[in-house]
């Protein structure tokens, strides 16, 4: 006896109070997703069609419901830092250093985090914010039709993955923000990886804009679809570039700085249109203006050590095992039973390539987080998405799910 | 941030007027609490002022809701069960505040989507995840997980394996059905018997299986695992 | 990196004789047309399945069917750099009709599964699946009531390929040891009867 997916929605109903009195066959309800190529990921969207027009649209999430929060409970802090990477998956930098913020401001060690850690967390968000921009610029023009975009994002989200495969070994869940600090010590070859980068990438972005902001195709499906307005965005909650192209002047790292950024100089690009189009030259923007964090912050990247010294939270470097004893058992206790915070509770926010990712833990005094709630950015993106749907065209949803940049391992959880 | 850092703190001259002081002053009896840690300012209210005290702190500026939330304290007797946590956030002035209210098992808590539209899919959430209601919410519906699921996952109660293991004795159906893989067969075939860690399982397959589903039904048999 | 058979659920079989599956039922492997033809002395139906052979895992055409995280790393693979499109896997068919290949990539929930096994019944024959990742082989990091153990509770899987995420070398590794298995056998048995679900 499986559990049905929803066959009572998809009959027609001829008692909607849509349309003029017509023909009550006119109104179509369609399921777009969970398993379609535009939804990116397994968002179910039940439209309620009138010919090609919107009339209704009904989110239906929790396909890739994870039981992370509850999942964090059973983890010490620094196990449930790998859970994280998997929330917002194209982005899990973001996530680590939002949680990473959270414990340390929750053991009030937030000053004690060194430089080299504060300005190559910076650097290393940025270039995370970069790729996951990259990412969403490519499937959003592979769902509209620019293939080629979609295949030059991807190479150049390649040369940003081999820097975090530099620094982590790992290319996408690096886990590499760490409580602390660092989990591991920038390698001498990442200042010249980045800059390689860092140098290579201007004319990628006057590629992509050569490609499609005056493209007349683009800007025909994009402009004055999906208009949010300045206070649909406060009501529901919104934040990022979506908040931004909707006039809300508004940027955490800016206005409410963490890890360093006040000493970073960048504009906060922001619109007043609200529409997709204005979504898209906003994030655009965004992309030259985390291009100039990362040269500066990458000039401003001092030697020295990578991580709080604090054996009582922070496991000791893996070569002093074998030889100190202090650090053996530190390791031992960190890695059995974990480091006990005080009881209390703290809210992190940061600035996620998506809007405003918020951590919220509460802690008993105990090993494990009593309880871990992650505000992610793409929830109430979601949320949000039937005031972009109803009233356009069928065609328009496809745009204005491009252009809202969800991540359903963040909404879901 | 001395706004929210002077409600614990002993301090010789006297400080301008908080919007706690002037919380405290209108709501007199809606303020449970008081706390600050880490420099953020908590308020705990009586479940019936928060939608008064929530509107009067969006008019105070607190215009934006971060995050709606709840904790479970099972041990709690003396006050309800939850916790709801409240956060907002001044976009003006970039203060925030944070609120709690206690809400018992079966409680209603009044929903918060007449000042914030936005607080829908998080009420749905807590009542998905907790099982707490919200009087007034316009689409009561369970968000995660399926439609007719039983139990509230996020409780300290529910095990972290949940009841669907093993015998399949939880109130949900169960909807795998248990295919494995598929066999390689011709010329050639590659099923890699040799490197079982159960090489030790006489015909390879049953027993193995039984002893998978011994596992789970211990597991779930334990509550919560690690 | 990529095992081709979860060990303890090998059925050891011999194609035309009687054998007791994993799950205990009688059953006996038909001669298939196309094996009997690859096996056969008769050099134009021996070449014919030959041909079969090589037509069938030279263009395996995958479904999209990205779940979480493994997804990203399943579309860098059909970036430039790794380019999934040299092993024939050119196009990622949305409609699920059109696919022979299911690469379930990413974490299974429990919403999701009945879903997950309509798209596989929806495929037509002969069909495979991958389990990219270590959520879709056995759960991953995630042992809680919300992820399905393995997506081989729901659909049968040919190939399981480890990590989280996988890196696309091991996407195209896992998908290159699926070709050598289409090889093998062109047209795959018929799914295995379901268990008794109150034995899940």
């Amino acid at each position: 006896m499986a559990i049905d997916v929803a066959s009572e929605q998809l009959t027609v109903q001829s008692d909607q109070p849509y349309g003029d009195g017509g023909d009550p066959r006119r109104i179509t309800k369609i399921n777009l997703g969970p398993q379609h190529p535009s939804t990116h990921g397994v968002l179910r969207l039940i439209l309620t069609l009138e010919g090609e027009t919107v009339l209704e649209c009904v989110p239906d999430v929790g396909f890739l419901h994870t039981g992370i929060e509850k999942t964090a409970e059973f983890k010490t802090y620094h196990q449930a830092l790998t859970l994280t990477d998997r929330m917002d998956y194209l982005a899990p930098l973001s996530n680590n250093l939002g949680y990473s913020l959270a414990v340390e401001k929750l053991l009030g060690m937030t000053e004690k985090i060194p430089e080299r850690a504060v300005v190559g967390r910076v650097v290393l968000v940025e270039l995370q914010r970069i790729a996951s921009h990259l990412v969403w610029l490519g499937s959003s023009a592979l769902d509209l039709g620019a293939m080629s975009v979609f295949l030059y994002c991807m190479q150049d989200r390649e040369m940003i993955l081999d820097i975090f495969e530099l620094v982590s070994g790992v290319r996408l869940m690096t886990s590499y923000i760490a409580i602390g600090g660092l989990s591991a010590d920038l390698p001498a070859e990442f200042v010249a990886k980045v800059q390689q980068f860092v140098d290579h990438f201007p004319a990628r972005i006057q590629e992509y804009h050569n490609l499609l902001t005056d493209n007349e195709i683009w800007k025909e499906r994009t402009i004055g679809v999906g208009i949010l307005s300045q206070q649909q965005v406060i009501d529901y909650c919104l934040g990022g570039p979506i908040a931004r192209a909707s006039g809300l002047d508004w940027d955490l790292r800016r206005d409410m700085p963490y890890c360093g950024y006040d000493h970073y100089s960048f504009n906060v690009p922001t619109r007043t249109e609200g529409d997709a189009y204005a979504r898209y030259r906003v994030r655009m923007d965004e992309l030259t203006e985390s291009h100039k964090i990362v040269q500066q912050a990458l000039h401003a990247l001092p030697g020295g050590p990578w991580r709080v010294d604090d054996p009582k939270i922070v496991p000791p470097p893996k070569y002093e095992i074998g030889t100190s004893m202090e650090a053996l058992i530190h390791h031992f206790k960190l890695f059995t039973a974990g480091f006990r915070p005080e009881a209390g509770e703290v809210y992190q926010r940061i600035e996620s390539p998506r809007g405003m990712l918020g951590f919220y833990i509460v802690s008993d005094g105990g090993p494990r987080p009593y309880r871990m709630h992650v505000r992610g950015p793409s929830f109430v993106n979601v949320q949000a998405l039937p005031l972009l749907m109803q009233g356009g065209m069928l065609a328009d949803v496809v745009a204005n799910l491009a252009s809202m940049d969800f991540i359903l391992g963040e909404v879901d959880r | 941030m001395t706004e929210q850092t002077t409600v614990e703190e002993q301090q010789p001259e006297p400080l301008p007027r908080t919007i706690l002081d002037d919380l405290r002053d209108l709501f007199p009896a809606a303020v449970q609490a008081t706390a600050s840690f880490r420099a953020e300012a908590t308020v705990v209210v009586a479940l019936d002022s928060l939608l008064a005290v929530l509107a009067y702190i969006k008019g105070r500026g607190y215009n934006y809701l971060e995050d709606l939330t709840a904790v479970d304290w099972p041990e709690r007797e003396e006050a309800g069960r939850f916790d709801l946590v409240y956060q907002l956030l001044s976009l003006a002035t970039q203060q925030t505040i944070r609120l709690k209210t206690q809400v018992a098992e079966d409680e209603l808590a009044p929903t918060i989507t007449t000042l914030w539209p936005g607080a829908n899919w998080f009420e749905r959430e807590i009542s998905d995840l907790f099982g707490i209601e919200f009087s007034g919410h316009p689409d009561p519906r369970r968000l995660f997980m399926p439609e007719g699921w039983q139990g509230y996952p996020l409780r300290k109660d529910y095990p972290i394996i949940g009841y669907e293991r093993g015998s399949g004795s939880g109130a949900n159906p169960p909807v795998v059905h248990q295919y494995g893989s598929r066999p390689d067969q011709g010329p050639g075939a590659n099923n890699n018997a040799g490197w079982s860690p159960l090489a030790i399982a006489p015909a390879a397959g049953t027993r193995a299986k039984e002893i998978n589903r011994e596992g789970d039904e211990r597991a779930s048999q334990s509550g919560q695992g690690d | 990196m990529s095992v081709d058979k979860r060990h303890f659920r090998t059925a050891v079989g011999v194609e035309g004789s009687p054998f007791l599956d994993e799950f205990g039922h009688a059953g006996v492997l038909p001669a298939m047309p196309m094996q009997a033809a690859s096996n056969s002395g008769n050099i134009i139906t021996a070449n014919f399945g030959k041909f079969v052979q090589w037509a069938r895992s030279s263009s395996v055409w995958p479904a999209t069917f990205g779940l979480a995280c493994c997804a990203i790393e399943m579309m860098a693979t059909g970036g430039s750099r790794h380019d999934i499109s040299r092993f024939g896997s050119e196009l990622f068919r949305a409609s699920p009709r059109q696919a022979d290949l299911m690469i379930v990539a990413g974490r299974l929930s429990t919403k999701m599964a009945p879903v997950l096994r309509q798209i596989y019944d929806q495929m037509p024959d002969p069909k495979w699946v991958i389990s990219m990742g270590a959520c879709a082989s056995s759960g991953g990091i995630f042992d809680n009531y919300a992820i399905i153990q393995g997506v081989d509770r729901v659909v049968p899987v040919d190939v399981y390929i480890a990590g989280c995420p996988p890196t696309p070398e091991a996407l195209m590794h896992g998908l290159q040891m699926l070709q050598e298995k289409i090889k093998r056998n062109p047209t795959p048995p018929p799914d295995p009867a379901p268990l008794d679900p109150s034995r899940a």
